[in-house]
């Protein structure tokens, strides 16, 4: 067998564009269904592991998809917002645990995600260096963040940058330069990829709060364009700072009442059971403003609709497939007639019926097994790489 | 020794072709060189055929050695083939995608004994006897039709056959190549005591032979 094996072996290497084609064209066809059952199943799984560990979320009325999107993968732009009051109402009732999330802005390819520390608590993260925000301006890297921004363990002064939300808008807000105090370790979630600020810096980006030069002293009286009860109107050519440092600190400040301020969602975490059909109730019952969900079902209900449409899917790529191992069949049936002087002398020399046949049939093997091979390992990779694909895909419907 | 008793070949009735072949009782002795001439469509080849088994004769039988091949099943005679019968074509019929050692090993790998040491250092000694050593990890299409037919014979001799069954084996060669294996040819014959059949319409050529059996008068 090692010998027509060998035989085979050098038929397909001679012949290596028309063996290379067939086993591309092989790659493909299995590829498709296999690559899209894979990521499917990859995705499914990392969806439904993050919203197991999610029990409830709060948000403004719109889209349960997006909500859950924006908070729990840091996927998507939520329409509206809700008021930061939200999380001391949720406080006081005693039934769970309020965490804000704003998720509206981006560093590079990285989502900004303002909080507070109890996130870290909820999530059980751990931090591989530094410490976690203190102050205002200052931001933790999700452990890929870290890696993808070059920002090393142990580096001290080093800062990330949000990026501004339009660069041809000059009444928008400016990017915020962040001090990196701390990476977190690797939890094979979105978390990985995340900036994480406290929420009073997301707002800081958003514009709803600043630090500028001291507008009372006298060198900066050009700069006053009139007074307005308690505000002070000025000129362009007051500096606003874009990085929040322990020297102008102070001069940071909201304008308005912080609890106005905006959250594109709120974590609550139930104390027990009935807590949990609580506050499902409690906000259910609300003016019609708000929703709140249970992610795991937000998700369950979309890799329902996934798994459908995965069904046709995979109905219309059996065809395909079937007509595309019709052609290679045909292929290998004309090459076969078109190596019938070749088969003649094999068998004037004497090699036996069944040596060709096996001949034949190892060299369509090997290139049939090549394809598949390749297009296994491609789908293996597909499935290790492959999940924030799902992500972007989900996010541009 | 090669014997043939009232041998009779004609080829199927829908055949395109009313050709039949009869042939009286005749011995070939070992270490014998015979030339088969003839005109065109005599049925030389299909005797050579009728010899090595690739075709059954209709009557008759054609005994090599002790091994009565006409009686023997397919399997039994393309084993016999592959191991006793070196065969040589007219239009060499070398595999274009084995290089020349892999063509001139190739009845071996197609035996049940696979390929030894013995066998490499066989297709060395062969291709340096026939000129072909630099040639061996080359390709067919890259030689030159004596080169090609060189490398066949290389192929023919490898497994040290008893009988070599030759067809026309110099009537693509120039004057020098035809020479060089016609030369090859029957110099294996005297060292192996081997026994040479060889389709030939060159007639220059016929002294080399101990017999020359004229093909007109067996067919009808």
């Amino acid at each position: 067998m090692s010998e027509l094996l060998y035989l085979a072996w050098c038929y397909l290497r001679y012949h290596w564009v028309k063996t290379l084609a067939l086993i591309l064209a092989t790659t493909v066809i299995v590829f498709l269904p296999l690559g899209l059952r894979e990521i499917i199943q990859k995705s499914a799984e990392t969806l439904q592991s993050r919203a197991e560990t999610s029990p409830l979320l709060l948000g403004a009325k719109g889209s349960p998809l997006e909500l859950v999107m924006n908070s729990l993968y840091f996927q998507s732009h939520v329409q509206e917002t809700l008021p930061y009051r939200y999380v001391e109402d949720a406080r006081k009732t005693e039934l769970g645990w309020p965490i804000p999330l704003h998720v509206k802005f981006k560093s590079g390819a990285h989502a900004i995600v303002g909080t507070s520390l109890d996130y870290f608590s909820f999530r059980e993260m751990q931090l591989r260096s530094g410490r976690l925000m203190a102050m205002l301006g200052e931001c933790v890297l999700g452990s890929e963040a870290a890696k993808k921004l070059k920002v090393l363990p142990d580096s001290e002064n080093d800062s990330v940058i949000s990026t501004p939300d339009n660069v041809f808008d000059l009444a928008a807000s400016y990017p915020l330069k962040m001090k990196v105090v701390g990476i977190l370790q690797e939890t094979g979630s979105m978390d990985d990829e995340a900036v994480f600020v406290d929420i009073k810096t997301a707002w800081v980006i958003e514009g709803l709060a600043h630090g500028h030069e001291d507008l009372q002293s006298k060198a900066e009286e050009e700069a006053i364009l009139r007074h307005d009860g308690n505000k002070i109107i000025a000129n362009a050519s007051v500096k606003e700072y874009r990085e929040i440092t322990p020297a102008n600190l102070a001069t940071f400040h909201f304008h308005g009442d912080v609890k106005d301020f905006p959250m594109t969602g709120m974590l609550v975490v139930p104390d027990n059971k009935k807590a949990k059909a609580l506050l499902l109730g409690r906000y259910e019952n609300n003016d019609g403003h708000l929703q709140i969900l249970e992610p795991l079902s937000v998700i369950d209900d979309l890799l329902e609709t996934v798994f459908a449409i995965e069904r046709y899917v995979m109905s219309g790529m059996a065809l395909v497939a079937f007509s595309a191992l019709c052609i290679a069949g045909l292929v290998f049936v004309l090459s076969i007639q078109l190596r019938k002087k070749e088969i003649a002398t094999l068998h004037k020399l004497g090699v036996a019926q069944g040596k060709i046949i096996t001949m034949l049939g190892l060299e369509i093997i090997m290139t049939l097994a090549s394809g598949v091979l390749l297009a296994w390992l491609i789908a293996a990779c597909f499935g290790l790489w492959g999940t924030n694909f799902i992500f972007e895909m989900i996010s541009a419907l | 020794m090669i014997v043939l008793q009232d041998l009779r070949f004609a080829y199927a009735e829908n055949a395109q072709t009313s050709f039949s072949l009869n042939i009286p009782n005749w011995q070939i002795l070992p270490n014998e060189k015979v030339a088969l001439v003839g005109p065109s469509g005599s049925g030389k080849t299909t005797l050579l055929y009728l010899l090595a088994g690739i075709l059954q004769p209709s009557e008759g039988v054609v005994k090599m050695g002790d091994f009565i091949i006409s009686q023997a099943n397919e399997l039994q005679r393309r084993s016999y083939r592959l191991k006793e019968i070196g065969l040589i074509f007219q239009e060499f019929e070398l595999l274009e995608h084995l290089t020349c050692k892999e063509n001139m090993l190739l009845p071996m790998r197609l035996c049940d004994s696979g390929i030894s040491k013995s066998h490499q250092d066989r297709v060395e000694e062969l291709a340096n006897v026939c000129g072909v050593k630099n040639k061996l990890n080359e390709y067919p299409q890259k030689l030159s039709h004596g080169e090609r037919q060189r490398v066949a014979l290389c192929r023919a001799l490898i497994s040290r056959p008893k009988y070599i069954f030759a067809d026309e084996p110099t009537a693509n060669l120039d004057a020098s190549n035809k020479k060089r294996v016609l030369g090859l040819l029957t110099d294996y014959v005297s060292e192996q005591d081997a026994t040479l059949i060889m389709v030939t319409h060159d007639v220059t050529s016929l002294e080399r032979f101990n017999r020359v059996i004229d093909f007109t008068d067996f067919t009808q």
